[in-house]
């Protein structure tokens, strides 16, 4: 059994329950059945997806593996990328893809800003502070309109940098173009949870036995009736430039009316943990909550509660230093590395710890039965960044790798070159592709990724 | 004429005909008034000459805007940022919450989080509102809890405990005081967890006896021994088993009221306490190279309350929020109906800011009913509570156009409009009783009764938002938490420094502010607060004790006086291991001068690998050389750079240096140092030699400081970007202020009164 280990999850990370006494860990086991009912077989879709953004680029030597000739893709881990060697058979590293909409095309050298803004839609970010903000919708909101139809949370976006810091954003660019990579609309950027104690209340409600969970998903169903209709009668009184923002809150609504009724239905069994240890908040550690927040994406993939999560390892332009690792120079600082060995080595170094990271997580999946494979198995990770080198801030060459089997969909242990440029958002169509969402077009997409490299068909 | 300025290509455009595009000439004003223009340099007119041509362009932008006025438009809905709904909850229903453990942070614009156009919503937000509107409404109402709940409060391992911590008993040191409001009248467990060693897990600085109490309300509730565990005497009881669990006995239960109260844990002093001279004070307790804390005495790192257990026979506790709530008490069936009514009106009323109908009562009351179908009456309170905290009218201001209003026409808010964009100007908050009442009846819209109404609310407690939310973004105090100084390089930044730094500014802002000084003293104020442990800091003698409290700088405030000569602006201009004369200077341009620069080109240039060549060290200045050698640098950092550099004699933690010892590997201090050299040139030309200096001329012109403030004034009161239409009335406010020397409530009180923020125009 492979619940949250103590090494995971420091004392200190979670409060006891009431009573003192620890939680039944089998609890939440014997809850999984009735959760994840969904088997994974090869012939179906993936059936998870995950996006993990890393911000200010990557070192290049230490990151991009070695070329093993023309025709042979076969993956030989960088120095970077060597935490990765316990899944390297699924994972799967991209080079030559751009994000050319992250470019200023005439709105200045705001690089951070848009690097972030363009990841996961190819659309450049109007530039602005005003009401009239602007990206595009993100490849993981697409995914997710289809693929969680029949789950409680639609997706689940989180962060691990608070986002109330001033004076970090682009001057002409609203502050929301970087706090958030995934825009659920146009129009309407997502905000990123970085308490681990929050998401864990969106993942499985704020505790109480299964019947008072019921009574207050009833409590909360009957309100959000009331304000519907509220609201509506509210874009009455106002004229028609006004009602926007009040569709945007009565879609919320709605929106969250139709998550209820799923909760309630699923809440008939009584199924839900009672006596989940939920997190105490976010957690001195840098590690420690990073890691938190991983666990609480493999409890959020385990129970089926979401099938697409985005995870911001860091804000673009972070200036985190990482004492722990020995790097006490700021991210963005070292990220500007100038060419000198000392900044590049640490530049690296940050880099590394952050696929370290990932791996531990990829380390949980991969040890999680899922149907007739590992969890690991049925779900596919992007992860990567906007800006190719910190030190210039290009978007071409972008950082990317993909991870897991994809339900037997993808092809890992291959190292991918394509031609200078081609655009990531055609990977992103091909990813999406592989989760069964069929996409003509995504921001400035050509088309598929020309050589569906990533097959294992 | 000809002008040139960076992007602004001018040659095209009609100096004859200013109000054909306004927008354009008032950046020239700007740039013009912030001497940047034309560049360093470049040829340029006589001082006399320059500033006849910035006062012609400003007198005739004036006259263009006052023949075709333009209020402009804040959005019609304007959604409650977070600090604005953690004070209306607190002032709708008399409950403090921490609104961070229930909201997520909201996204800024123009420097602020309170911009209207990108308070938006969506569904993981509005979830959220949910979430807290169950919260909040359940802790107002005091219903009954149904399974206990533990809340955690964190020390940081940072934040040394070896002194008296401010509001705690004297003759205690250490440990922490929280404000908790206990939900109901019942026993809760208190437990008390004591900062562990980072390698062996073991509790630290256990050498010896220490006793520490436990207070309720300045009360003392209970006193714990704690007995000495074995080791070295003086070594810390590491890896030690015993010590492991030391605390896991510090725990009680204790019945306790319902409502909000302090609680405090502390160390009694020991009568044989180490000499101060023998420790060294002001180290980070945490900082060991990665090897863990090393206390000699032990640290308090968790207080967690959890509760409530049943306690039968305790009566019910009438708590403010519960006074302020039951307006009545229904003794009968027949009368709960009435009284919830009378409830509902009272916090409808005021917390959607308006006058309500029965209409708006409607949805509230049905609430009521199911609630009290289910329980009782004041179940059905709860829920209409929380109700009430989900609806539109609660969480958006909404404005209103007048109905009929032909499109991009000007007019008057309406009194209750303007009473609220007073109060979440002033207070972030939603208006209390006169304030409503006054606009209810019509008299807010007198000019007499608006003013005398700002300067009551100025007076109020509740305007210290102004600081925590206005000056806390103006002048970055927000971002203080997350600096992380090298921990190498500056052992004794720990975390009371931290909340010190801001606490000092703060403190400086809030006093500016209700004495109405001069908005200059910001920058050349001779005073300041300081505590023993930030004097220390400064090198200020004779001042004891965890207390703030005003200090006269005298002849130091040549050096400490004002915001550039405190640690907490110097530092969150920053990076972790030295200063960084570029983040100082864009920090002025931005904040005192008014004009940000461009952000840094896609392909940047090293600067020299470390700071020596040939055996010579070189200062920072030295270093960033080729700033201003290279020429796509030069043009903006022979801007920026200067003023950063006369602040050079601050370290990047803020304390006073006379030379730059920043060594070239950030592990290893450097011996060599080199001279600081502090002296450069404003844009428009002043030259200075240090802070002092730089104060000076920062002030030769005090119009320019003063339009800069107005102006972030004036984005934060009114929730939207400030557009070139605004800017005659923030040059009004400025010069009517100049003959007064710019009283900061004056300035305040100008912004509310001018058209923007009483006026609104009409959509196209």
């Amino acid at each position: 059994m492979n619940f949250i280990t103590k090494k995971a999850l420091p004392r200190r990370a979670f409060l006891r329950g009431a009573g003192s006494a620890l939680i039944g860990l089998p609890l939440l086991e014997s809850m999984i059945p009735a959760l994840s009912a969904m088997s994974s077989t090869p012939a179906n879709p993936v059936k998870r997806l995950g996006f993990i953004y890393i911000p200010n680029g990557v070192c290049q030597g230490p990151w991009w593996p070695k070329s093993a000739g023309p025709g042979d893709s076969k993956l030989e881990l960088s120095p970077t990328l060597t935490p990765l060697e316990p899944f390297r058979g699924q994972v799967t590293v991209l080079r030559g893809l751009a994000h050319h909409q992250a470019e200023g095309l005439g709105d200045g050298d705001a690089e951070h800003t848009r690097a972030g803004s363009v990841w996961l839609n190819g659309v450049h970010p109007k530039l602005t502070e005003g009401a009239d903000v602007r990206a595009g919708k993100t490849a993981d909101q697409i995914a997710a309109d289809q693929i969680c139809k029949d789950t409680a949370l639609t997706s689940l976006e989180l962060a691990l940098e608070p986002n109330y810091m001033v004076g970090n954003c682009n001057d002409g660019y609203s502050c929301v173009y970087m706090n958030t990579f995934v825009w659920k609309t146009a129009t309407m950027p997502l905000p990123m949870e970085n308490n681990p104690r929050v998401v864990f209340e969106r993942l499985f409600g704020m505790g109480g036995s299964a019947a008072e969970r019921l009574a207050e998903i009833r409590r909360n169903r009957s309100i959000l009736d009331s304000v519907s209709e509220e609201m509506a009668s509210l874009q009455k009184s106002l004229g028609a430039n006004d009602r926007v923002i009040v569709s945007e809150y009565l879609d919320s609504v709605r929106e969250i009316e139709q998550r209820i009724r799923k909760a309630e239905a699923r809440t008939d069994g009584g199924a839900l943990p009672e006596l989940l240890e939920r997190p105490a908040g976010i957690p001195e550690s840098f590690e420690e909550h990073a890691k938190l927040m991983f666990d609480l994406q493999w409890l959020a993939y385990r129970t089926d509660v979401t099938r697409v999560i985005t995870f911001q390892l860091a804000r673009e332009f972070s200036n985190r230093s990482y004492p722990n690792i020995g790097v006490t120079d700021g991210h963005h600082t070292v990220s500007h590395h100038e060419n000198t060995a000392a900044k590049q080595e640490k530049y690296a170094k940050i880099n590394k710890y952050h696929v370290e990271l990932f791996a531990y997580f990829l380390g949980k999946m991969q040890s999680t039965p899922d149907g007739d494979g590992s969890l690991l198995d049925h779900s596919m990770f992007l992860y990567g960044g906007g800006i190719s080198d910190g030190n210039k801030h290009d978007h071409t060459n972008l950082p990317l790798l993909v991870a897991g089997g994809g339900a037997g969909r993808l092809k890992g242990g291959r190292y991918l070159e394509y031609p200078e440029a081609t655009p990531m958002s055609n990977l992103l169509i091909s990813l999406l592709d592989k989760a069964g969402v069929k996409l003509d077009k995504l921001g400035d997409s050509t088309g598929p990724l020309k050589v569906d490299g990533l097959s294992a068909l | 004429m000809k002008v040139h300025s960076g992007n602004l290509a001018l040659e095209a455009h009609d100096v004859t005909h200013v109000d054909q595009d306004p927008a354009l000439w008032e950046k020239v004003v700007r740039k013009l008034r912030a001497g940047v223009m034309p560049p360093l340099g470049m040829p340029r007119p006589a001082k006399p000459d320059y500033d006849r041509l910035a006062s012609w362009l400003e007198t005739e932008l004036d006259k263009a805007e006052a023949a075709h006025p333009n209020p402009g438009r804040t959005e019609a809905l304007h959604r409650l940022n977070r600090a604005e709904y953690q004070n209306t909850v607190r002032d709708l229903l008399g409950l403090d919450i921490d609104a961070a453990k229930l909201l997520p942070a909201d996204d800024g614009s123009y420097g602020f989080d309170n911009i209207a156009g990108v308070l938006k919503m969506s569904p993981s937000l509005m979830e959220r509102y949910l979430a807290a509107a169950g919260v909040v409404s359940r802790l107002a109402v005091g219903a009954p809890v149904k399974s206990p709940e533990a809340a955690i409060f964190r020390i940081s391992p940072a934040l040394p405990q070896y002194d008296h911590v401010e509001g705690l008993p004297f003759g205690t040191r250490g440990g922490a005081l929280v404000k908790y409001t206990f939900p109901v009248d019942a026993e809760y467990e208190i437990h008390v967890e004591l900062q562990r060693s980072g390698t062996s897990g073991g509790i630290s600085g256990l050498a010896e006896a220490h006793d520490m109490e436990v207070s309720i309300g300045g009360e003392q509730v209970k006193l714990f021994s704690l007995k000495p565990r074995g080791g070295r005497a003086g070594a810390q009881a590491e890896g030690e088993g015993q010590s492991k669990e030391a605390d896991a006995d510090l725990r009680f239960r204790i019945p306790v009221q319902a409502g909000p109260h302090d609680v405090g844990v502390a160390f009694l002093l020991k009568t044989h306490a180490e000499e101060t001279g023998m420790r060294e004070p002001f180290r980070r307790t945490d900082n060991s190279g990665g090897n863990g804390v090393n206390l000699s005495q032990p640290h308090v790192a968790a207080l967690i309350i959890t509760g409530p257990f049943d306690k039968p026979g305790m009566a019910r506790t009438e708590t403010p929020s519960r006074k302020l709530i039951f307006a009545c008490h229904p003794a009968s069936a027949p009368e709960e109906e009435p009284c919830a009514k009378e409830i509902l009106a009272n916090l409808a009323r005021r917390g959607y800011r308006r006058p309500v109908s029965d209409r708006d009562l409607a949805p509230l009351l049905a609430e009521y009913k199911t609630g009290h179908e289910s329980a009782d009456f004041e179940s059905g309170i709860e829920m209409a509570v929380r109700r009430l905290l989900v609806s539109p009218e609660f969480l958006f201001r909404v404005e209103r156009d007048p109905a009929g209003i032909a499109p991009q026409t000007n007019y008057r808010v309406s009194d209750l409009e303007l009473a609220s964009r007073l109060s979440f100007f002033l207070w972030s908050s939603i208006p209390d009783d006169e304030l409503l009442g006054l606009a209810t009846q019509g008299k807010l819209k007198d000019p007499m009764v608006f003013q005398q109404q700002a300067r009551r609310m100025l007076a109020d407690a509740r305007s210290q938002a102004l600081v925590q939310n206005f000056a806390g973004q103006w002048l970055y105090l927000r971002n203080v938490p997350a600096v992380t100084p090298n921990l190498d390089m500056f052992p004794d930044f720990d975390e009371g420094l931290r909340q010190d730094l801001r606490h000092e500014t703060e403190l400086f802002f809030g006093a500016i502010v209700n004495e109405n000084r001069s908005a200059l003293e910001l920058i050349n104020g001779n005073f300041t607060y300081l505590n023993e442990r930030l004097a220390r800091h400064y090198g200020i003698p004779n001042i004891y004790g965890s207390r703030f409290r005003r200090v006269e700088l005298g002849d130091l405030a040549l050096v400490r006086g004002g915001l550039l000569g405190q640690g907490s602006i110097l530092t969150v201009t920053s990076h972790a291991d030295r200063t960084s004369p570029v983040l100082r200077g864009k920090w002025i341009l931005e904040n005192i001068l008014g004009t940000p620069p461009a952000p840094p080109p896609a392909i940047i240039p090293p600067l020299p690998e470390n700071n020596r060549v040939g055996g010579k060290v070189l200062s920072m200045r030295e270093r960033m050389a080729e700033h201003r050698s290279n020429p796509a640098c030069a043009g903006c950092h022979k801007i920026i750079d200067p003023a950063g550099f006369a602040l050079e004699n601050f370290d990047a933690v803020g304390r006073w240096r006379d030379a730059d010892n920043t060594p070239a590997v950030t592990w290893v201090r450097s011996e060599a140092t080199a001279p600081i050299d502090a002296s450069g040139v404003l844009p428009d030309g002043s030259k200075f030699n240090g802070p002092a200096e730089l104060r000076q001329a920062l002030l030769s012109d005090p119009s320019r400081f003063a339009t800069t403030l107005t102006t972030k004034l004036m984005t934060y009161a009114l929730g939207r970007g400030v557009e070139y239409y605004d800017m005659p009335a923030v040059r009004a406010i400025v010069r009517d202020a100049a003959a007064n020397h710019y009283p900061l409530q004056t300035l305040i009180m100008d912004v509310a009164a001018s058209q923007p923020f009483q006026m609104r125009r009409s959509p196209e």
